[in-house]
């Protein structure tokens, strides 16, 4: 499950992450639950109205802290008004602090949700039905009259006072008054906003509680409007984040954080495989390389069948100021070839060491680019992803683009004769264009060769093509030596990335359309 | 030669530094274990009293300590000689630590080779692989050793190379040498503790190296493997699992904060030199490059399956 905006402490559990297919279940549930106590509905909804203009006292502001649990519950009816609606979710911070009251609200009585009916519906129902729904309500009731009391009693010993602590545990108080305020602006709205989002509002019985709300334990005004105003507040979340985009954006912003804050090294997973990858990692910003893989590079891939089973050398070009081909071949494969063991990609030092993208990379499954890696990684059994050309492929300015380098001093076919495993020659063209090098920068005091000056990734078409394998048969494993033996096969594999890398770019009709 | 295979009613055993943090490891093991007879214990200090231990006060840092070593294991040769007294904290003045270390294990050595021990067993470190951008994902046994780095490293290197060769003129002696792992546990003292349970730890800007760990009961467990292993050679023990060093902090209980590297390597020294606990600034080297050691020899030869994670090792450490 995504975490939070901010994915830091305070704002880890908000709602953000709760998809409304999480919440579907539970809707099917308030469908039976449907004709229940509509007459207290109606008397809270006039009540939560009347008082929704006291809540912004400063006295309120620290009562409403114990409160808002259960006595939020009272004015349920009246919080759920379209009132609440009309608070503009561009307030990220509030929705985000109401969130988390919706958060803490919800798990304590999951069984009873409840939808606003009209008023008669319950008329309708056998009187055994109507029984059975009233004793669950009171049993609610008694609840929250136990918790009232307690409630009372703090509220005694504060005194009311605004200075006075709040309780120990309740992180949040300070975020309380802004909550309200923005409770406040929506009450003057109710009158012009429709409806519908108030129907959408009721297929979420998370946020509808019991209406305990029968007139037995309510002492002051004061308590109910905060509740109130708590409620709606409430309910003004679950609506923002109800829709996809803004739950969207802030999965995004939980995936970027988390990687910006793995890149500078400042928290680490406790849950790597034994090369560093996090697996949690990559699922958290899974909602970015999807958004990058499909529709922005919309990446297409031609030949994977080509890759057996088992371990094999896949050899690409190499290319990208910040090369990340690595990345999304790995993600590739993931998609096309989901019965393969996972794919590593290996990164040539001045990547693998370099600060941040580096220790990115490494969590992502980027392995050091080392012979004994690679052997390691071979016999594991998985394909491993390797760009022969290195640093000089990243290196080639933006007009050479597809121009294969020297592919490094063949130890990619050394390699795989010795281990026999075939070599899957892969061309990829797109990523000279969405990231090109411009120029490049002194960064020696990163520890870096240069920094490269490139644009934010554009939106140039990927395509990806395996080729044939390239079999080990009639090369024995002693052939590893034979420079001349060693040399063929390099060309084999030149000619055949080279080829495929022409077909590619005539099949491509422009950079950025298709 | 069948070194422990007499018919004799217990193995006898000598243990160095008994009172160390590997030897309070080991001490109750070999207590508790039927086939030992005997532990001879050199040590400073007194462990405790134990019809099983023959304590003798010897000092390896002093010239007659060889003499005094003869004494103590008495005519018969020992059947194993755990040597444990390194000083896994870097004190002020790496002299004492260079004579305890090399010197102290010299002597040893030199004990073995009058035959009064059958078996030899050492602990190092993985630290003497060194941080190297060169390192491959997992460091086997025979990778190269860091060439210079700090005196704390050095000295295992130099104990290192003296057992090899010991090793090679007396192959008949298995001579066994335990890279461990950072130990991290309860009252365990050593750079890697120190440095983990400040409560800021300083840490490099954009890095975040694997780390491994060793759990005080998988250090005790592998040390006593040592004593009945058919195999011989330098073995990796290390915890199962790697942690990012950032996530290594926050389990320990402490906060990373990342510094750019000049920043760091002034904060790293000022710690050293006004913190007056030891964190060498060469430890910057060890939070920059992963140096993560590969155990399955020691998983296939010796038999140790690490029963920690690396998570435990560092809650041990918290716990303390």
């Amino acid at each position: 499950m995504a975490k939070g905006v901010l994915g830091n402490d305070p704002f880890r559990r908000g709602a953000a992450s709760r998809t409304p297919e999480e919440k579907q279940p539970a809707a099917a549930v308030a469908e039976k639950a449907v004709p229940k106590a509509p007459p207290a509905k109606r008397k809270s909804t006039a009540k939560g109205r009347a008082e929704a203009s006291l809540i912004a006292s400063p006295a309120e502001t620290e009562i409403k802290q114990p409160i808002r649990k259960k006595q939020a519950r009272g004015n349920r009816a009246g919080a759920r008004k379209p009132e609440a609606l009309a608070v503009q979710p561009s307030a990220a911070d509030d929705t985000q602090q109401v969130t988390r009251a919706i958060q803490d609200a919800t798990p304590e009585q999951p069984q009873e949700p409840e939808i606003p009916v009209p008023e008669d519906a319950g008329e309708d129902l056998p009187p055994s039905v109507r029984h059975g729904l009233r004793t669950r309500g009171a049993g609610a009731e008694r609840l929250a009259e136990a918790e009232h009391r307690r409630l009372l009693k703090m509220q005694a010993a504060t005194d009311l006072d605004p200075s006075a602590p709040i309780r120990p545990d309740d992180h949040r108080s300070p975020l309380r008054p802004r909550v309200d305020s923005a409770a406040d602006d929506g009450s003057d709205a109710e009158a012009e906003q429709p409806s519908p989002r108030t129907s959408v509002a009721a297929q979420d019985p998370a946020e509808h509680l019991p209406p305990e709300a029968t007139g037995g334990n309510r002492t002051g005004a004061s308590l109910h409007s905060v509740a109130g105003a708590l409620a709606l507040a409430r309910d003004v979340a679950a609506q923002t984040f109800r829709t996809d985009r803004v739950g969207q954006a802030a999965r995004v912003a939980d995936g970027l954080f988390s990687a910006l804050m793995t890149g500078i090294g400042a928290s680490g997973s406790d849950q790597v495989d034994a090369y560093g990858k996090d697996a949690n990692l990559a699922k958290k910003l899974s909602p970015i390389s999807n958004f990058f893989y499909e529709r922005y590079w919309r990446v297409t891939v031609e030949g994977a069948p080509h890759v057996p089973q088992g371990p094999s050398l896949l050899v690409a070009n190499h290319s990208g100021a910040i090369p990340i081909d690595g990345f999304i071949l790995h993600q590739a494969l993931q998609r096309e070839r989901p019965d393969l063991e996972e794919a590593r990609w290996l990164a040539e030092d001045q990547i693998f060491h370099a600060p941040f993208l580096g220790t990115l990379y490494n969590r992502l499954g980027a392995i050091r680019a080392s012979p004994e890696n690679a052997v390691r990684l071979l016999d594991e059994g998985r394909p491993v992803i390797t760009f022969p050309e290195g640093v000089h492929g990243i290196r080639k300015p933006f007009q050479e683009r597809y121009q294969l380098k020297r592919l490094g001093r063949g130890g990619f076919a050394k390699l795989a004769i010795r281990q026999q495993v075939p070599i899957i020659p892969v061309a990829i063209v797109g990523a000279e264009e969405s990231m090109p090098l411009l120029g490049k920068l002194p960064g020696g005091f990163l520890g870096l060769p240069y920094l490269p000056l490139t644009v934010p990734p554009l939106p140039a078409r990927w395509m990806i093509r395996f080729g044939e394998p390239i079999r080990m048969e009639g090369i024995s494993a002693s052939a590893a030596e034979d420079l001349l033996e060693v040399q063929r096969l390099v060309e084999r594999t030149r000619e055949s990335i080279e080829g495929m890398l022409r077909a590619l770019l005539k099949e491509r009709g422009t950079v950025f359309g298709g | 030669m069948a070194a422990d295979k007499k018919e004799r009613p217990g193995l006898r055993v000598a243990v160095t530094g008994a009172t160390g943090d590997l030897g309070r490891l080991l001490l109750p093991r070999l207590l508790a274990d039927p086939g030992v007879r005997q532990v001879v214990a050199i040590d400073l200090a007194k462990p405790p009293d134990d019809p099983k231990i023959d304590f003798h006060r010897i000092d390896l840092t002093r010239h007659e300590a060889d003499r005094e070593l003869f004494d103590a294991l008495g005519d018969e040769p020992v059947d194993a000689l755990f040597h444990l007294a390194f000083m896994w904290g870097p004190r002020r003045g790496g002299h004492l630590a260079h004579e305890l270390e090399v010197m102290g294990s010299m002597r040893v050595l030199e004990v073995a080779e009058r035959g009064l021990a059958r078996r030899l067993i050492f602990p190092s470190l993985t630290a003497v692989y060194g941080p190297s951008p060169e390192h491959p994902a997992m460091i086997r046994e025979d990778a190269p050793l860091a060439a210079a780095h700090s005196r704390f490293v050095s000295d295992k290197v130099e104990m290192e190379a003296l057992v090899q060769k010991f090793s090679q003129r007396h192959p008949h002696i298995p001579a066994l040498v335990l890279r461990l792992a950072p130990l991290l546990g309860e009252g365990v003292d050593n750079p890697a503790t120190r440095f983990l349970t400040r409560g800021w730890v300083p840490t490099l800007l954009g890095f975040d190296p694997l780390w491994q760990a060793l759990h005080p009961q998988d250090a005790a467990f592998a040390l006593h493997l040592g004593l009945r292993a058919q195999a011989q050679g330098i073995f990796n023990i290390v915890s199962e699992g790697v942690l990012p060093l950032s996530a290594m902090v926050r389990l320990a209980g402490g906060r990373s904060i990342p510094l750019p590297g000049p920043l760091a390597r002034g904060t790293l020294r000022a710690m050293d030199a006004y913190g007056g606990i030891g964190v060498p600034e060469s430890l910057l080297d060890f939070i920059h490059y992963p140096w993560v050691a590969d155990g399955s020899r020691a998983k296939e030869a010796l038999g140790f399956v690490p029963r920690h994670h690396a998570r435990d090792a560092v809650a041990a450490l918290r716990r303390s």
